[in-house]
């Protein structure tokens, strides 16, 4: 106590907790589509952020308990958790979530001051160096052969924790962006009638776009609580969606995708709720986010239709996180009353 | 008036008003001693002589001093005067009877011109009661006011000195708006501000008002819409830049209070001797309102009370959002004092802050569309120039981003620091310009002269080849100075960093670690060395400059 009254409407910790509450329905569509694969992905990535945490906070002669408590670790952990394949190899996870706290994060001052947000850092190291790993996505349930089960805990943890379980591996299937890139000679129509994906899903993937949507409603649920700017993630869906629209090509072979596909695939509403809209890496003034979700938009449409990788998100986070300081600087709100001063003094 | 723009960002605290308010407004029985602050004024009167109630005991360049009771003049003494200043104050010892120099009586107000009123409520001594503190006599001396706004608000919590005066005197604040448009003389549009949250109060004041020619807009509660400038906006639609007053644009801006005290004035004689004070909080037995003598120490509030020091976590001197933690109880009420809070534990802010996490909620709900989170960083940093380029002088230091911080940063008491540092460093700056500019005409000065000389003397012996000697000496005159302008911001910044450091190791409170002492005493160490490295380029600078640059 310092004298001083208490106000505070929420506590940093309850913030925390709070986002990763309106994760669960994403989670949950995640856990159903392609198995428990998912929540041992959470749990490593998770672990293994808290526990570098750990170590970073005690080499910087912090506190450590405060550090954790606050509940920031685990939920970069949680994210990458999400963002992994789910029957990706351990060393994956574990080596992103440490890697995502002792060299995005505490290097340049830790909570409240990372330039990069750790967590999709973690994933675009990862991409680089093991693109073949965090390409390989298990087919969503409804597409597995008859006489493979849903994969449940022992079947992933063999598929993780042993690589090379073959058993496995033979229903891995492309994700529906890398789906549709690799499509060269169909128009969009026919393409959707015979991919098994698309031909399975109502808006666009089948699991692809539920997951979509499951983080689509968290996300609506943090921006309703004020915990999330809503500026960002919407200033991110409709330049994503316009550019779409106009890309589109009226659905003919050399479309980029029509605006239900960048919408409702990958990581388009992860990253629109959860990822760019981390405050720390993002810039403090409305028309500052209004910008960076712009920003971003653009940049995951210019990857995914031009770009070496059939998803961007990462990329495009990054990318705006890195012109944040250009945002800030150029995005300092006037003042009521300052402008008529100006121009008053100006005869 | 109806369709009115929308106060930006603001919180609604819990209000805690209802306590202190469901009374009547209560008196305090007379103190032992009184402490009036002097200000810029002398005595009338000397120590050991024995004034009446409402006698001027001080006058001079500021506002009058009146005792607030009859007794004896005591002495003059520095004394706390608020919660951080201390300053010259007569002490007063009532003689108990409480007795009137001459009975007070109505001013024929109908006969008197103007300047006349003006002079009479200079000298009832009455500024605005509303916390600003303000003389009002200067606000209705102002030619050409088209509006006046009449300041019902009060956002703060626990404050709820305005509400209970307007449930009991609501007549007599209506006479003292007719007064003050009256003394305007330009015939102004009157608007009324209240809040939505004081429905007795609205009943009294709208039953007062009657049919009268006066808008009264009924605003939601919403803090800080009670700031002045905000307030304005909100009813006139006028933003009043931050570095000129309302006054400027044709608009004067009345609390309640203040008017009611001028019919007070005016209408029966009676000049500023006493205000109402709300004394609230959850470790105050009895919340109400005081009738408080001005001069009273907050001490003797808090005896008539029943203050238990125990309950007591902290006693503030002011609102809930923007008072401040009070060291020193025998500080007096003042004309601005409108609220004591004893707070309990539980009411206080935990400490200690945790980091920011850049959620920008303090942007949300700042009125002014500052960037709390940037100024906390840039103020960290101790870089001014990007708080001037955030606009760090617009902040109101209303603690509305104080009371939505998750991570419990005091922003506001940092702003504060940085304001004044900021301010320092404009000073510090236009000081050192202003001698540089004095020592480089002096130089010029001597290099004419020399000149001048060495032209006479060239006149009487043409073979010596003078002027080139002058012509040096106005070079490295103009060089010295070129070069000293970035030394001496230097040592300036400098100076100020280690002061102000030294100034964070004395507020550095007794919790502190012995790691954050340490770090703070390494980093006045090294400021030292700046400090002094740069006043030896300075001194060597000023010698030699020309072989420097
Ligand atoms: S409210 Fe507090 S934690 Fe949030 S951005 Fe502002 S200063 Fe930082
Ligand atoms: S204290 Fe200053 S920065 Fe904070 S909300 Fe009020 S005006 Fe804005």
């Amino acid at each position: 106590m310092d004298g001083f009254p208490a106000g505070r409407a929420r506590h940093s910790v309850q913030v925390m907790h709070q986002v990763l509450l309106a994760l669960l329905p994403g989670i949950a569509a995640l856990l159903w589509y392609f198995g428990a694969g998912v929540l041992i992905q959470i749990l490593l990535a998770g672990a293994a952020a808290l526990g570098s945490e750990a170590l970073a906070l005690r080499l910087r002669g912090l506190p450590v308990r405060a550090g954790l408590g606050d509940g920031s670790a685990l939920l970069t952990g949680v994210l990458l958790g999400i963002a992994l394949p789910p029957l990706a190899p351990w060393w994956l996870a574990v080596s992103g979530g440490a890697f995502a706290m002792l060299v995005v994060k505490h290097p340049f001052g830790g909570l409240g001051n990372n330039l990069f947000n750790p967590a999709m850092a973690a994933y675009a190291m990862l991409l680089v160096s093991f693109p073949d790993a965090l390409s390989r996505w298990p087919a969503p349930l409804p597409l597995l052969p008859e006489d493979q089960p849903w994969p449940g805990l022992l079947a992933a943890g063999h598929a993780i924790f042993l690589p090379g379980a073959a058993a496995i591996d033979a229903v891995a299937m492309a994700t529906p962006l890398a789906a549709f890139r690799d499509n060269r000679s169909l128009l969009v129509a026919q393409f959707y009638a015979a991919d098994p994906l698309f031909a399975a899903g109502t808006f666009a993937a089948v699991g692809w776009e539920t997951v979509n949507l499951g983080f689509l409603l968290g996300g609506i649920y943090l921006a309703v609580c004020r915990t999330i700017d809503w500026r960002t993630p919407v200033a991110m869906l409709t330049t994503l969606g316009l550019l779409a629209w106009l890309w589109n090509d009226g659905g003919s072979s050399a479309s980029a995708g029509p605006p239900g596909l960048h919408l409702l695939s990958g990581a388009t509403m992860l990253g629109a709720f959860f990822i760019a809209t981390d405050p720390t890496t993002l810039a403090a003034s409305s028309s500052g986010r209004l910008l960076c979700g712009i920003l971003v938009g653009i940049l995951i449409f210019a990857i995914r239709a031009w770009g070496g990788y059939p998803d961007g998100v990462a990329f495009a986070v990054l990318l705006m996180n890195l012109a944040v300081p250009l945002i800030d600087r150029g995005t300092i709100p006037q003042p009521p009353g300052t402008v008529r001063q100006q121009r008053s003094r100006s005869p | 008036m109806s369709a009115r723009r929308r106060l930006r960002g603001g919180v609604q605290p819990p209000s805690h008003k209802a306590a202190s308010v469901a009374g009547p407004i209560r008196d305090l029985p007379l103190p032992s001693l009184l402490i009036l602050p002097l200000g810029d004024n002398h005595l009338l009167r000397a120590p050991g002589s024995w004034v009446g109630k409402g006698e001027p005991i001080a006058d001079g360049s500021g506002l009058p001093v009146h005792a607030s009771t009859s007794g004896f003049i005591r002495d003059i003494e520095t004394r706390a005067i608020d919660a951080d200043r201390h300053g010259p104050c007569v002490l007063l010892e009532p003689d108990g009877d409480d007795r009137w120099r001459e009975p007070p009586r109505p001013l024929p107000i109908a006969t008197l011109d103007r300047a006349q009123l003006l002079e009479a409520v200079r000298a009832a001594g009455i500024a605005g009661l509303g916390g600003g503190g303000f003389p009002t006599a200067t606000k209705l001396a102002a030619p050409a006011i088209h509006t006046l706004v009449i300041n019902a608000m009060e956002c703060e919590a626990y404050v709820t000195a305005d509400d209970a005066l307007l449930r009991e005197a609501a007549a007599e604040v209506v006479a003292g708006i007719g007064l003050a448009a009256h003394i305007l003389a330009s015939a102004p549009r009157v608007v009324i501000g209240i809040e939505d949250d004081k429905p007795e109060a609205l009943a009294a004041l709208r039953n007062a008002l009657g049919g009268d020619d006066i808008e009264l807009t009924v605003l939601p509660a919403r803090y800080p819409a009670g700031a002045e400038r905000l307030l304005i906006a909100l009813l006139t639609g006028l933003e009043i830049p931050r570095d000129e007053l309302p006054v400027a644009h044709g608009i004067v801006c009345l609390n309640v209070a203040t008017v009611h005290a001028l019919q007070r004035a005016l209408g029966h004689g009676e000049p500023l001797l006493e205000r109402i004070v709300t004394l609230s909080g959850g470790a105050c037995r009895e919340p109400a309102n005081y009738r408080v003598p001005l001069g009273t120490p907050v001490a003797d509030l808090l005896a008539a009370s029943g203050y238990e020091r125990e309950r007591c976590a902290s006693v503030l001197l002011g609102g809930g959002m923007m008072g401040r933690p009070l060291a020193d109880l025998q500080t007096p009420v003042t004309r601005s004092t409108h609220c004591v809070l004893l707070l309990s534990a539980e009411e206080m802010r935990p400490t200690p802050p945790r980091t920011c996490i850049r959620c920008g909620w303090c942007a949300d709900v700042c009125p002014v569309a500052l960037l709390p989170q940037q100024l906390h960083r840039h103020a960290l940093a101790e870089d001014l120039g990007a708080l001037a380029r955030h606009h760090l002088d617009q902040c109101l230091g209303c603690g509305a981003c104080d009371h939505v911080c998750p991570s419990a940063i005091p922003l506001t008491r940092q702003f504060a620091s940085a304001q004044a540092a900021l301010a320092q460093l404009r000073a510090d700056r236009q000081r050192a310009d202003r001698d540089r500019d004095r020592f480089l005409a002096h130089q010029q000065r001597l290099a004419r002269a020399a000149a001048e000389r060495e032209t006479r003397r060239g006149e009487a012996h043409p073979a010596t080849p003078g002027s080139d000697l002058a012509a040096l000496a106005m070079a490295r005159a103009a060089g010295a100075g070129a070069s000293r302008e970035p030394l001496e911001r230097t040592a300036a910044a400098a100076a100020d960093r280690l002061r102000r450091l030294e100034n964070q190791l004395a507020e550095l409170d007794a919790g502190a670690s012995a790691a954050q002492r340490n770090a703070l005493q390494a980093r006045i160490a090294q400021a030292r060395i700046d400090h002094d490295a740069a006043l030896r380029r300075l001194a060597s600078g000023s010698t030699d400059a020309g072989a420097t640059h």
